[in-house]
C-alpha cells in the first residue's frame, strides 16, 4: 500500500500535480514568507534591543519571551480561533478560516523564538561593541547600525529558523485556518487530511514536495551565508 | 579638568574611590599600577563608558580608546574612519601603519595588532580635546609601538590635546608623559610624580612595582 502510495507520489509529481495539489503548496508558500518574515522584522528591533541595554525589567521580558517560545502550536491556535472568530473579542477583523488569522498565529509562535535567538547573539558582542562606540561618542543611532550589520550573518540564520518553524507547524494553522480546501488547507493539514482519508498518495506527495521545498531553501539561504563568511575574509 | 567624587563598586568589591583627581588641558598623563588598580575603571569612568557611583560632573566628549578594540564588519579603511570626517589624514596614518596594503580588507581577519593600530587611528584623528588612551601599544610590535608613540605625541603638540595614557610600561610613560599618576587598589598613591622623578620616590608600593617591572 505504501509503496504504490509512493509510486503514485512520484507520477502525480512528475505530471505537474493537479489544481488542488498546486493552490495548497503556493498557498503553503504565501502563508511561510509572509509568517518568516514578518516575524523577523518585528524580531530584529526587539531582539537588537534586549540584547544590547540593559534595563530594569530586562530579566523578566527574557523571561516571558523564553516561555513563549514554548507555547505549544495548539495553544497558540486556540487561543486566535477564540479571538478571531465572528462572535470573539477580534471577530470584525474577519481573520477566522483564512490565511491572514493563520499568518497571526505563526507570527506569535515565531517571533519569540527569533527575538530569543537575535538578543543571545547580541548580548555576546554588547559589551565590546559598547566599549568602542560609546568611546568613540557614536551616538545612539550609528550604534544601531552598526549592532545591525554585526548581526547579518545571524540574521540568516535567524529567518531560516523562522521558516523552517513554519512551513513545518500544523497545530496553530488547523486549529485557526480549519484546513478548509480551496481556502485555508496547506501542505501540512493537507497531509494529515489525505492520510486520514486513505489518500497516501497524495499525504506522500506533499511530503516529498515539502522535504524538497525545504532543501531548495535551505541550500540558497547556505549559498548566501557562504557569500557574506567569504566576504568577510 | 578636576574630578570629585570618583566611587565605583561591583557587587561587594570597591574598585575605585578618588575623592579628587585633576588634569592640566595639554599635558600627557600616565596612569601606571598594577593589574587590578583601577586604572582601567578611571578610564571608563572619565570618558562615561561606564557610570561613576556617585555624583560627577564629566565632560560629554572625552573619546576612549578601550585596551581590546571591536573590529566592526566592514573594510580595514571604514574601522579606521568611522567617526573621522578627514580621510586624508586617515590615510595619511594608514600609511604610517602599513595598514593602507590591506584598507579594504575586511577587519574581522586583523590580528591584534592590527586592530590596536585602527583604534589608535581612530582616537587620535576624533578632534576631541581629550583622550584616553587604555594599553594602546599592548598588542604591538617595537616598530609599530615607536610610529604609534611618535604619533600620540604629534596630536599632544600640535593640537594642544590631553592626553590620558593607561599602560603598565614605566618606560612608555617616562617617554611620553609630563606627569604620572600611580594608583593601587582603586586609590591614589602618587599623582606628582614626573618622569624624572619616578626613579627617586621613597614610596615602598610605588618602588616595588618599579623593580618588579624592571625585572
Amino acid at each position: 500500500m505504501i509503496e504504490r502510495g509512493f509510486k503514485q507520489a512520484i507520477e502525480l509529481i512528475l505530471s505537474g500535480g493537479n489544481e488542488e495539489l498546486i493552490d495548497i503548496v503556493l498557498r503553503t508558500a504565501k502563508l511561510c514568507l509572509y509568517s518568516s518574515l514578518i516575524s523577523l522584522l518585528l524580531a530584529i528591533p526587539l531582539g537588537i534591543l534586549l540584547g544590547y541595554f540593559n534595563f530594569k525589567g530586562k530579566h523578566i521580558i527574557t523571561v516571558i519571551n523564553n516561555t513563549l517560545t514554548g507555547v505549544p502550536p495548539v495553544v497558540c491556535g486556540l487561543i486566535c480561533y477564540m479571538l478571531f472568530v465572528p462572535v470573539g473579542a477580534l471577530g470584525g477583523l474577519k481573520f477566522f478560516h483564512n490565511i491572514k488569522g493563520m499568518v497571526v498565529a505563526q507570527i506569535i509562535l515565531i517571533t519569540p523564538v527569533l527575538i530569543a535567538t537575535i538578543s543571545t547573539f547580541v548580548s555576546s558582542i554588547a559589551t565590546s561593541i559598547q566599549e568602542t562606540t560609546k568611546g568613540l561618542k557614536l551616538g545612539f543611532v550609528k550604534t544601531m547600525l552598526l549592532t545591525i550589520n554585526e548581526t547579518k550573518f545571524q540574521l540568516i540564520t535567524t529567518y531560516l529558523l523562522g521558516f523552517s518553524r513554519s512551513i513545518a507547524e500544523v497545530g496553530a494553522v488547523s486549529m485557526i485556518g480549519g484546513a478548509i480546501v480551496w481556502k485555508s488547507d496547506v501542505m501540512t493539514t493537507a497531509i494529515m487530511r489525505y492520510t486520514n482519508m486513505g489518500m497516501f498518495s497524495y499525504g506522500i506527495a506533499l511530503g516529498i514536495i515539502l522535504i524538497f521545498l525545504s532543501l531548495i531553501f535551505n541550500i540558497i539561504v547556505y549559498i548566501i551565508q557562504m557569500r557574506f563568511k567569504y566576504d568577510s575574509k | 579638568m578636576i574630578l570629585n567624587n570618583i566611587y565605583k563598586k561591583y557587587k561587594d568589591r570597591v574598585v575605585l574611590d578618588i575623592d579628587n583627581i585633576s588634569f592640566d588641558d595639554g599635558k600627557v598623563y600616565a596612569i601606571i599600577g598594577p593589574n587590578g588598580s583601577g586604572k582601567s575603571t578611571l578610564g571608563k569612568i572619565i570618558s562615561k563608558v561606564i557610570k561613576n557611583d556617585k555624583h560627577i560632573e564629566l565632560d560629554n566628549n572625552v573619546i576612549y580608546m578601550p585596551q581590546k578594540s571591536f573590529a566592526f564588519n566592514m573594510s580595514v579603511y571604514k574601522n579606521a574612519s568611522l567617526n573621522i570626517s578627514d580621510k586624508e589624514k586617515v590615510e595619511e596614518y594608514m600609511t604610517i601603519f602599513g595598514l593602507n596594503k590591506i584598507a579594504k580588507q575586511n577587519a574581522k581577519g586583523l590580528s591584534g595588532g592590527e586592530l590596536s593600530k585602527v583604534s589608535l587611528i581612530r582616537t587620535l584623528l576624533s578632534n576631541s580635546k581629550t583622550i584616553i588612551l587604555d594599553e594602546p601599544t599592548a598588542s604591538m610590535d617595537i616598530d609599530a609601538m615607536i610610529k604609534a608613540e611618535e604619533l600620540i605625541k604629534k596630536t599632544n603638540i600640535e593640537n594642544k590635546t590631553t592626553i590620558i595614557l593607561i599602560t603598565h610600561s614605566i618606560s612608555q610613560a617616562k617617554r611620553l608623559a609630563d606627569h604620572i599618576i600611580f594608583l593601587d587598589k582603586g586609590k591614589v598613591i602618587d599623582d606628582s610624580l614626573t618622569p624624572k622623578t619616578i626613579d627617586k620616590t621613597t614610596n615602598p608600593i610605588i618602588k616595588n612595582f618599579i623593580d618588579l617591572y624592571s625585572k
